[in-house]
């Protein structure tokens, strides 16, 4: 089984798809995981930034550098649009905004044809983007949103996410913030979908359904309340071990709920709760492990 | 005079939570509401600090008047406050949760934030600076990577006063902040507002329960009942008012 | 095109508009008792839908008896799903994350077991109607859409009663109310609770056999229909059942002008620019009265 060629296929699988996913879903958790707005729709702005992309590419023939910038502005065009009313409503009201723009967004595809392939979607799209660029991209944007939540920015979301009225009172313009994380959150996903087409080359409607929004949510918050690493590492685990059991995509799904729920009513903080695997973290496990050895080698010596 | 309350009003829904209130606090000083419960008081704050607009009257601060603006824009003029049941945030440390009051007046962008420019740096290691002196007043330095969650009630009211003394504001507002208190911390409560103002010279806005805090700290008190306001003076003056003993003291002072 | 074709589009709104009305009314009375909206409606909904298919197949049921039993097994589901998702979680947490999450989760969990048994064959329910049309007069209905229609009316009439009259449903509305009063003054919540579940899962269970006889029955409209309900909901003001019965015929009537006017396929771009428009203009709903948030 643990052939080279096979090994070789697993981590192609895990930059290709694994990791261009989790592109997109790191504006999940710009939104839900740091400001607790619930962002049932965000695969659509990934739809947004990969359609921004394959039709510029493929009908005007232009090149990355104009593609790129385009698409982040189209998602962020968009993060405005949804985020405007959104920010306005209560929060579960965000959910219904989001998800309904999901859902016409999609149908919108599927029904302009001429421009958008329609259900079929687009194919022959360049492939500019490599595994290493995928890589480096992923890494940039984590290096940014791990900055962000280091800053007044992440300070602020978390403060909104757990007291909108004592964050205002303490000075904080809610709205403007929340505004903001929505652009933000449709810069990062659509710069998902621009990553998605040039990689694959192809792209159609049913990707950035419903489906593939919730499980983003499902998977923020299976990885902790606030964790970034662990947002990633549960990303990673979760899109990565369904092709490794070669589950069938419903059974994958029907596995991942039952352990969501499993985790709701048992470990209700997710996996990683509040901590980031940072230098800190990684100095307690250390001692953790060093302080056990040191007391097991006492006892040895008794 | 740091704020001047005129006749101000709020119902909800046809119930009057605030009927007809004025009040004034000017800087460097220490004025208290007190009243039974439902008398109105906390909806008096929520009106000042804009979680609320009142229907009817004038709130001024520094002459201008607040009615109808932002809770957000209302705090970076200056008004600070804690709540009566604590809101510390979730999710940040105790140092964190003191910086987030410096925060929303930090001036670098989103950019900077996420490449870590200079600028960002330098604005947050000041923040820090002013937040932990802010914890150093409130004795709590020891405490600041905790979650506040983790500390015990007390220290937790503490941690509401740091975040909210950290920005140096014009007025305090103190929602009871003396409930849930041992006797001895209540002590050091009495004694550590009063070095505060010492320090920073603000006015300062509490409402209260217990008599000692009121009696030992405030200025001029003010005695609100089912929305009205029932008296004002000097301690030794309220405590002589017979329709405050009627309607107040002649209740609670068992407690005290 | 004259007046009788408006007529009998508005009677199709509306009918369509009465099954929104059931889907909504279920999900406005769960989130009247438990404050939060159970996005695990549509996956109930679909479950029944794909029960009542099968057993009116296997037994050779007519209309009116799928419907009981799809009701029951509706109503039998959602008991399930409130001993998952909730039942623990109601009495541990305040979160209303978790809350989300979990229905969430228990929605897409059931519409995947469906889709693992089920998807890539369309099924369909027998069809019950021996006319599929009837005329009245010049103009002419289809027979499915005034069955769900009078079904509908029915369904939520007696929903009403139950309400209004009964011992359980006085303790309903109570709870919705106040839940600790309503549990001091000595009303078993955990059953009130599990019994607004059943009421709302049998609601959910007969949309989904008009759903499943208006269109071909995939595991997908779960999620459709739990975002049509919601959409409902919050048009509606959340937790107000009389908001969420006109809201349904609102939105009933709105998607069929857009089907008209935009195609059927592209309706849904119509609904949701019609969703945004209404929410800035009465952020609270039709019924709805925001309660304030207390310092």
């Amino acid at each position: 089984m643990f052939t080279a060629a096979y090994m070789g296929y697993m981590l192609d699988f895990l930059i290709r798809n694994v990791f261009v996913l989790l592109i997109g879903m790191l504006g999940v958790y710009v939104l839900t995981g740091l400001t607790g707005m619930f962002s049932m729709g965000q695969a659509a702005f990934m739809a947004v930034g990969g359609y921004t992309t394959a039709m510029l590419s493929k009908y005007y023939n232009l090149p990355f550098y104009v593609t790129l910038p385009a698409a982040l502005i189209m998602g962020g065009l968009f993060g405005l649009l949804i985020g405007l009313p959104a920010v306005k409503l209560r929060r579960d009201y965000v959910a219904i905004v989001s998800l309904g723009f999901g859902e016409a967004l999609v149908a919108f595809l599927d029904n302009s044809s001429s421009m958008t392939g329609g259900a079929l979607g687009l194919t022959a799209i360049p492939r500019y983007i490599d595994n290493w660029m995928i890589v480096a991209i992923l890494i940039v944007v984590i290096a940014a949103i791990w900055n962000l939540k280091k800053s007044r920015f992440g300070r602020e979301c978390i403060a909104i996410k757990s007291d909108e009225l004592a964050a205002s009172s303490m000075g904080i313009n809610v709205a403007r913030v929340k505004l903001l994380m929505f652009v933000l959150a449709g810069i990062i996903s659509a710069l998902g979908g621009f990553v998605y087409v040039h990689t694959l080359g192809y792209l159609d409607s049913s990707s950035f359904g419903w489906t593939q929004s919730s499980m983003w949510i499902i998977i923020v918050f299976f990885g902790g309340v606030n964790s970034l690493t662990g947002a990633i590492f549960a990303g990673i685990l979760l899109e990565l071990l369904p092709e490794l059991f070669r589950f069938s995509n419903e059974l994958r799904v029907v596995i991942y709920c039952l352990v969501v729920l499993f985790i709701v009513n048992f470990r209700p903080q997710g996996l990683f709760g509040e901590t980031e695997l940072d230098a800190k973290t990684w100095k307690r496990i250390g001692r953790f492990l060093t302080g056990r050895s040191r007391k097991a080698a006492q006892r040895g010596g008794e | 005079m740091l704020l001047e309350i005129k006749n101000l009003a709020k119902n909800f829904g046809g119930v009057a939570a605030v009927k007809d209130v004025s009040l004034m606090v000017d800087k460097d000083q220490i004025v208290s509401i007190i009243g039974p419960n439902g008398a109105g008081k906390t909806t008096l704050f929520n009106l000042v600090s804009g979680v609320y607009r009142a229907n009817a009257g004038e709130i001024l601060f520094e002459g201008k008047n607040l009615v109808g603006r932002p809770q957000h824009e209302i705090a970076r003029r200056g008004i600070a406050r804690t709540f009566q049941n604590i809101r510390l945030f979730q999710g940040l440390t105790v140092l964190e949760n003191v910086m987030t009051a410096l925060d929303s007046i930090s001036r670098y962008n989103i950019l900077s934030a996420m490449m870590t420019l200079p600028s960002k740096r330098k604005t947050d290691r000041e923040n820090r600076e002013r937040a932990l002196e802010a914890l150093e007043l409130v004795q709590l330095l020891e405490y600041r990577d905790e979650q506040p969650s983790n500390l015990p009630y007390g220290l937790q009211r503490r941690v509401e006063l740091a975040r909210a003394i950290v920005t140096a504001p014009k007025l305090l507002m103190l929602d009871e902040p003396a409930a849930g208190l041992n006797p001895s911390e209540v002590r050091e409560f009495i004694e550590r507002v009063a070095r505060l103002k010492e320090k920073f010279h603000f006015g300062i806005l509490i409402i209260e329960h217990r008599m000692q805090v009121v009696n030992e700290l405030s200025e001029r008190i003010y005695v609100v009942n089912f929305g009205n306001l029932l008296a004002c003076g000097t301690p030794a003056e309220i405590q002589q008012n017979p329709e405050v003993i009627k309607a107040y003291i002649g209740e609670e002072a068992s407690e005290c | 095109m004259g007046p009788s074709y408006y007529i009998q589009l508005l009677i199709a709104g509306i009918s369509n508009g009465a099954m929104y009305a059931v889907i909504a009314v279920g999900w406005a009375l769960i989130f009247s008792i438990l404050k939060f909206s159970n996005f695990a409606h549509g996956g109930t909904m679909v479950c029944a839908a794909y029960a009542g298919m099968f057993l009116s197949k296997a037994l050779g049921l007519n209309l009116w008896q799928t419907l009981v039993l799809a009701a029951l097994c509706g109503g039998l589901i959602n008991i399930v799903v409130e001993l998952i998702s909730f039942h623990r979680l109601r009495r541990k947490s305040k979160n209303m994350t978790l809350f989300f999450v979990s229905s969430i989760t228990m929605g897409m969990l059931l519409q995947n077991i469906i889709a693992l048994k089920f998807s890539g064959t369309y099924y369909a329910y027998p069809s019950f109607f021996t006319q599929r049309f009837q005329k009245i007069g010049n103009l002419s209905f289809d027979m499915a859409n005034l069955v769900m229609l009078g079904v509908s009316a029915a369904a939520i009439l007696a929903l009403i009663i139950v309400l209004k009259y009964t011992r359980l449903g006085i303790s309903i509305r109570a709870l919705s109310m106040d839940a600790r009063t309503t549990s001091l003054m000595g009303v078993n919540v955990n059953r009130v609770v599990l019994a607004t579940f059943f009421v709302a899962g049998a609601l959910a269970g007969i949309a989904g056999v008009f759903v499943g006889i208006r269109t071909s029955l995939t595991p997908q409209i779960g999620s459709l229909y739990t975002v049509k309900g919601f959409m409902v909901c919050v048009i509606g003001g959340l937790g107000s059942m009389n908001g969420a019965l006109f809201a349904a015929l609102i939105l009933g009537i709105v998607e069929t002008a857009c089907g008209v006017i935009m195609g059927t396929s592209l309706a849904p771009v119509g609904t949701f620019i019609f969703m945004l428009v209404f929410l800035f203009l009465r952020p609270q709903g039709l019924a709805g009265n925001f309660a304030t948030e207390k310092a």
